[in-house]
């Protein structure tokens, strides 16, 4: 590559940058005045974000639960809690390979705070080689399937986590408190929009709500909540929802409508993100936003089984947003406790959960032990005399000459 | 004697024992026991570490609100699954059948193998003779050969009871070990007064 002339580019990149951070600076005091100023009620405002929702053409929106300017020290933690955390990695299908499979390797963490302090860390890996693992089929009509790959098993590969996860916060002792954590979305992003066809998206979702009933089960007996962690969180739903409060007339159809060409009374709060606005509310560690239901269509159009509640939480480090399901979000225990328990899984792994943090190194495939993996299969191949023709493409990149 | 831990990497001259408790490896100094199918090998512990079982990852400091490191410890309760201890020993000699000897055997400990601490017979036997320090001053360890082999006489003279004799025939055993460096001879001479 060349430096040098990269480099300029890369210098050049930072003029109109350094001008959009001001002019973005001015946009966000702005919008934290608009929050301050809202002496609308959670229900009007409920009313009005319902109203705007049916106008909009999907515009990401988000319902309060409690006053917009809310902000909520962390409380204590039991002194006695089980932690659990899940991540994931794979080894993608590789279409240029001889045999067709994929690994999924998946992290369990389970930390135990209180008098008998323990911990378990250990990674699970799942190998898939069968046709009904390879392809997703339609029920009604076999010929008609789809291959697990790219964003497939991208989703596959989270309700494996979610199955995981249950199992991990059903094996807790159950007359302690749990708190079962997800390095993702509650949603499956993956599967949103038209990619996929119905038969794929209900086949994944049923499975997907079965083990987010499992935890539901289980936290009717003793606490046992369990919260989707995303990190650096793109979303605007907040500021969308200011947007609402803010202009007028109530129903803008110009705000909402993201392609209009006319400019709306709520213009200078376009563009901004709901992670840059509550580092702005949320001060110290630890603090958390009001309590929000997502109105985005894609769990309300899909059997998610419950709907999707959220917070932004302030980690010291920076914003995160913390998804959690209605029975945790309804309960108000429940909330605190996922609450308190993040703020201390933050505090351990200073800046960011402890659990989840374990749980990625658990599940992470180097690069070593991917060659290792294909290298185990050629050697398994070899010994059964099972033909490995590799395709001319995977042959090139491994040797590059000149 | 309760195994301690398993041989990780062995060779000719050396083994690393991966010890089975965190921060529980035997002394500097101790005479250790693995062996292969053909004979038991002892070995002299000369270098103990404690690190992260990953190497990529280190240890970083948790403690600056915990009251005492057993805070630390309970408020972390994951960091005993991610640090091990392992203790390097220089191979002194063997015993084959009940035949102690003091030379490098044929063959290295086998990886995987168990390692025992050497409980005081077995020292006093293996230590009847002392010509396993020569090996010792040899061995090219990066410990400072000093500081090793007062602290091998120690450790064998414990199991005597520091019993003077013992110490005196070890003096004279590491005489010519220092060559012309007297005041480095004087000073493990020093290290291996019974007071």
């Amino acid at each position: 590559m060349d430096l040098s002339a990269t480099s300029r580019q890369i210098d050049a990149m930072g003029i109109p940058m350094a001008a959009a951070q001001e002019s973005n600076s001015q946009r966000l005091r702005a919008a934290l005045a608009v929050l301050h100023e809202c002496r609308r009620s959670e229900q009007e405002l409920q009313e009005r974000v319902a109203a705007h929702q049916s106008a909009s053409r999907g515009t990401p929106l988000a319902s309060p639960l409690e006053p917009l300017a809310t902000v909520v020290a962390a409380g204590r933690c039991p002194d006695e809690l089980d932690i659990v955390a899940v991540d994931g990695s794979q080894i993608d299908v590789d279409r240029h390979s001889f045999l067709p499979c994929y690994l999924l390797n998946i992290g369990r963490v389970r930390i135990s705070y209180g008098g008998s302090p323990d911990a378990s860390l250990s990674s699970v890996p799942y190998l898939r080689y069968e046709e009904s693992d390879l392809y997703i089929a339609d029920p009604l009509d076999p010929h008609r399937r789809e291959p697990v790959a790219g964003a497939l098993l991208h989703a596959r590969r989270n309700v494996t986590e979610m199955r995981e996860l249950a199992a991990l916060a059903l094996q807790t002792p159950s007359n302690r408190a749990a708190v079962a954590l997800l390095d993702n979305s509650l949603v499956l992003w993956g599967l949103a929009g038209r990619r996929f066809d119905p038969y794929v998206k209900t086949i994944l979702l049923e499975e997907y709500a079965g083990y987010l009933q499992q935890l539901a089960a289980a936290n009717r007996d003793r606490p046992a909540p369990i919260a989707g962690y995303i990190s650096r969180p793109d979303g605007s739903q907040i500021i969308n929802l200011l947007r609402a409060v803010a202009c007028e007339p109530a129903n803008c159809r110009h705000c909402l409508a993201r392609l209009s060409p006319v400019a709306g009374a709520c213009d200078y709060l376009a563009g901004l993100r709901d992670r840059d606005l509550f580092a702005r509310l949320l001060r110290l560690p630890g603090q958390r936003s009001a309590l929000f239901r997502s109105l985005s269509s894609v769990v309300r159009e899909h059997p998610y089984g419950t709907e999707l509640y959220f917070f932004y939480l302030q980690t010291g480090e920076e914003i995160a947003r913390v998804e959690i399901p209605e029975w945790v979000a309804l309960q108000p225990d429940r909330l605190a406790l996922v609450h308190a328990a993040l703020a201390q899984q933050i505090r351990q792994g200073q800046g960011y959960p402890q659990a989840l943090m374990e749980a990625h190194e658990q599940a992470v495939v180097g690069g070593a032990d991917r060659d290792h993996f294909w290298f185990l299969v050629e050697q398994m191949l070899a010994e059964r005399r099972l033909p490995a023709d590799a395709s001319a493409k995977a042959f090139s990149k491994r040797t590059r000459g000149t | 004697m309760n195994r301690i831990g398993e041989v990780v990497e062995a060779s000719t001259t050396e083994f690393i024992v991966q010890s089975y408790a965190l921060y529980e490896a035997p002394s500097f100094g101790a005479l250790v026991r693995t062996g292969n199918p053909v004979e038991a090998i002892y070995g002299v512990v000369f270098r103990t570490e404690t690190l992260s079982i990953d190497p990529g990852r280190r240890p970083i400091a948790r403690g600056r609100d915990a009251a005492t490191e057993a805070d630390l410890y309970r408020d972390n309760p994951q960091l005993p699954k991610l640090l091990r201890t392992d203790f390097h020993c220089v191979i002194v000699g063997g015993c084959r059948g009940d035949q102690p000897f003091q030379h490098l055997p044929p063959q290295p400990p086998r990886v995987h193998g168990f390692v025992y601490p050497c409980d005081a017979p077995e020292i006093r036997r293996f230590t009847e003779r002392l010509d396993f320090f020569q090996i010792i001053a040899n061995a090219g360890v990066p410990a400072p050969s000093g500081e090793l082999l007062a602290a091998v006489a120690r450790e064998a003279a414990q199991a005597r009871d520091l019993d003077e004799t013992f110490l005196l025939a070890a003096g004279e055993a590491l005489v010519p070990l220092f060559g012309d460096d007297l005041q480095l001879l004087t000073a493990v001479l020093r290290r291996l007064s019974p007071s």
